[in-house]
């Protein structure tokens, strides 16, 4: 049981860092990532490669922080003259070309074949058995520090200058502040979060192959997302652990439901994500969470 | 129009304004920049719906209903800006004028179309240009006979003078009253307070969100505050 | 070469369709409908239906099949889009993939993963001189230039069509011009379902029927989109074209599965450098 707990609140780990990266981009940022498991699928990629060419596991990571943080610079530079609509095709072209470059390109990649053996950061460090655990508190640490850092950051004045360009760009033009320099700022961010959280992955696993990643993993982020609450990063750490455990609860119906196959689960499951977007989006748009006000406007506000 | 709150986004522009226009009359409103002209304009037509009060075509209460339902019910509008289709030619913002309001009984789009062209005959020639490519003048001349085109009962005109030169300005004021001696009743809102108020039989004039001054045009014309504050004491 | 031209005008055709739909709903209704690779596969799982396990011959699964989903596209729009229709920014986007989410994967739960084919005689390829033209080739083109012509009409002269435009040019002034908003949403949607579903029944012709299908597509269609200017609808059909025949000109030097690649590149290039599309008008960027 432990183990499989274990193993769950590592996924959880995951799934809340790639919420809480598109919860900056998109929840505080208003920019829209449907190409999200392509940067998460280049972090993987990253890391995984470059550690099996030698390099010590935590350097893989931080490359493939920078990386994927470049790419998604370049992606948001693109189309970040235009209106928010183009840096989704944008975005999701580039993750589908990359999936492609990926499973082609196998002299670089290893195709479909996948890298194997990836070694995780501090491995040797934890005695024997207690690998996993040792990993889910690296992991864990990382969704803790990246929160902490978010948190701060949704409170600082360029939090303030992320929420004024998603709610009021012409406003911040006229303020002199340039509305592109943050805007691809904010998706660097998220994108470095992105790599962290695609390098966990390969770590974890060990190994990646182009399979394992797919819109599924950008559907279950944005439900995070809406669920938690734009912009509250609370609440898309509560609602990644409870989209985590549903899913793997989930996955006993198959027992209980006779006829209901792995496949047609998937579907049931991805179905009632797409619903549920539509659903909160239409009823709940600000989720269940709370967005996090600088200090200043919490103390203003309350004299009202 | 009754007592009417209206704004956006819950902020009132509009406060408690009440007037009316009797069939067949002019009525002008004029007043500074700022003080609720245009939005007084959109509650009348339908684009914006009051805070509170009623608005009242003839006999019948129109507030709740939108700007289609009003122009089938003989209201026609001439926005200031963005007062014709920019990618479809002249004839088809006359079409488009005439066949999404004009009754059964209405003479045909043929009938009417001469009628129209009959008041502005410079863009008689212009029919097949896409409106987008015409100059100021021609726009505002193409707005105003798409609004005429069903034989609208009341026509409502917003700034109807605004970037065109003197000479267009009165060019059109005279058409302006040849439509309204056919019995039409005008509701104008007007910058030019002098040119708008020398067509008008009643003025308005709307300051802050509330009126001023509501009396015959001569009346308000001849008022010395009045005078003094908006016409640039002429 | 000449075979290339021709296949790559084919493969623009079956872009024209969905690509056009975009841009209709896009100029009435200002978002993008990133549903409409599903729509794409939707429409062509319901003439599956209807061709394999009804039995109906092609023409009459199609028309039946895009009828069903016009209307099946009017009611989703009034489910899911209308409540967010006075949302700003980006809401519809998330909803709109939302959408495209849980059709697709009501596909996969009834239709599995497996690919399938739809119930056509078999045929030879026809030869004219150097090129091969198989029967599923002449079928596209020809009934995409058929519907094709058929919208440009109702676009172009008929009081329907000036409606839309109107309502695309200035929603306000064709509000006060007595027309109804929502009366032209609802036949924007009925065209769009319909056109999307008969694109759907040609790629599965052309290729075969799966759930992913319409997800393939996205990146071409919105290019062609965008390469035509996205708010205008016809031109869409010159950027599909444009597109197809780019692509396979550029299997002479890239392997055919990078032609996602080829899309991407041109989308990128007519972002940085003329975003309003090949044929559109310029308008400002930020």
């Amino acid at each position: 049981m432990t183990v499989y707990l274990i193993a769950t609140l590592t996924l959880v780990a995951m799934a809340a860092l790639a919420g809480l990266a598109l919860n900056l981009q998109w929840g505080m940022g208003g920019l829209v990532n449907f190409g999200l498991f392509g940067f998460y699928m280049l972090g993987a990629y990253i890391a995984g490669l470059l550690t099996v060419q030698g390099l010590p596991p935590l350097v893989a990571l931080g490359m493939a922080m920078l990386g994927v943080a470049a790419l998604s610079a370049v992606s948001a530079l693109i189309s970040v003259r235009l209106s928010e609509d183009y840096l989704a095709i944008v975005t999701l072209g580039f993750a589908e070309c990359l999936r492609l470059v990926i499973s082609y390109e196998g002299w670089l990649t290893r195709g479909m074949l996948g890298v194997s053996g990836i070694e995780r950061p501090f491995q040797a460090w934890w005695p024997r058995g207690w690998g996993d655990t040792g990993f889910l508190l690296l992991a864990l640490l990382a969704v803790l520090i990246v929160y902490t850092v978010l948190q701060a950051l949704a409170r600082s004045p360029f939090g303030r200058l992320v929420r004024a360009t998603r709610d009021d760009p012409g406003v911040v033009e006229a303020l002199g502040k340039s509305v592109l320099a943050v805007r691809v700022r904010v998706f660097a961010i998220g994108g470095a979060i992105l790599g962290l959280a695609g390098s966990l992955h390969a770590f974890y696993y060990s190994y990646i192959d182009p399979t394992q990643f797919g819109p599924i993993i950008t559907a279950y982020a944005f439900m995070a997302v809406v669920v938690g609450g734009r912009g509250s990063n609370r609440g898309v750490v509560a609602s990644a652990f409870t989209l985590i455990f549903l899913l793997e609860g989930s996955r006993f119906l198959i027992d209980l439901v006779p006829g209901l196959g792995a496949s047609e689960l998937a579907a049931i499951r991805l179905f009632l994500v797409g619903v549920g977007l539509v659903v909160l989006l239409i009823f709940k748009p600000d989720g269940f969470g709370r967005e996090p006000r600088s200090a200043l406007a919490d103390k203003t506000s309350s004299r009202f | 129009m009754c007592d009417v709150v209206a704004g956006y986004g819950g902020h009132p522009i509009l406060h408690g304004v009440s007037f009316s226009v009797r069939a067949g009359e002019t009525l002008v409103v004029v007043g500074p920049n700022g003080s609720g002209k245009s939005t007084l304009m959109k509650t009348a037509v339908g684009l914006l719906r009051p805070i509170s009060g009623q608005v009242l075509l003839g006999e019948a209460n129109v507030t709740t209903l939108g700007a289609p339902a009003r122009a089938a019910r003989g209201l026609a509008y001439v926005p200031q800006e963005a007062n014709i289709f920019r990618n479809m030619s002249v004839l088809e913002n006359l079409q488009v004028g005439y066949e999404f309001v004009a009754s059964r009984s209405a003479p045909s789009f043929g009938v009417r179309l001469d009628a129209v062209l009959d008041l502005f005959p410079e863009i008689r020639v212009k029919l097949r240009s896409t409106a987008g490519h015409l100059s100021g003048g021609q726009r505002q001349m193409v707005a105003m006979a798409a609004a005429l085109m069903p034989e609208p009962s009341v026509l409502a005109l917003d700034e109807p003078s605004a970037g065109l030169s003197p000479r267009n300005a009165e060019i059109l004021f005279e058409v302006i009253g040849r439509v309204a001696a056919s019995g039409v009743t005008l509701l104008i809102v007007e910058q030019n307070t002098r040119l708008g108020l020398g067509a008008a039989d009643h003025g308005v004039v709307l300051v802050g969100g509330r009126i001023r001054l509501a009396a015959p045009a001569a009346e308000v014309l001849a008022d010395p505050d009045i005078r003094r504050l908006y016409l640039g004491g002429v | 070469m000449g075979q290339l031209l021709v296949n790559g005008i084919v493969a623009g055709l079956l872009l024209a369709l969905p690509a056009l739909a975009l841009s209709l709903t896009f100029s009435v209704l200002r978002f993008a409908n990133y549903a409409v690779g599903s729509y794409l596969s939707c429409g062509a799982y319901l003439v599956y239906i209807g061709n394999v396990l009804l039995g109906m011959p092609l023409w009459l699964a199609a028309s039946a099949g895009a009828a069903l989903f016009a209307v099946i596209a009017v009611g989703i729009d009034w489910l899911a889009y209308r409540p967010l229709r006075n949302r700003g920014g980006v809401t519809l986007l998330v909803a709109s993939m939302g959408v495209a989410i849980a059709l697709e994967n009501v596909i996969r739960f009834f239709a599995g993963n497996s690919p399938r084919a739809y119930n056509v005689p078999v045929a030879r390829p026809m030869r004219f001189g150097d090129i091969r033209l198989n029967h599923e080739q002449l079928t596209i083109l020809v009934a995409v230039i058929a519907a094709l012509a058929v919208v440009w009409i109702i676009f172009r002269f008929t009081r329907l069509g000036r409606m839309m435009r109107a309502v695309a040019d200035n929603p306000d002034l064709a509000a006060v011009r007595g027309i109804s908003r929502s009366r032209v949403v609802a036949y924007v949607w009925l065209i769009a379902g319909m056109l999307t579903t008969l694109s759907g029944v040609l790629v599965g012709l052309d290729a075969n029927v799966e759930p992913q299908m319409g997800w393939t597509y996205l990146l071409p269609v919105f290019t062609a989109a965008i390469l035509g200017g996205i708010a205008n609808p016809m031109a869409a059909v010159a950027g599909a074209l444009t597109l197809g025949i780019a692509e396979e000109l550029a299997t002479l030097v890239m392997p055919v599965h990078y032609r996602m690649i080829v899309t991407f590149l041109v989308m990128v290039a007519l972002l940085l450098v003329r975003p309003w599309g090949l044929f559109g008008t310029r308008w400002v960027t930020k």
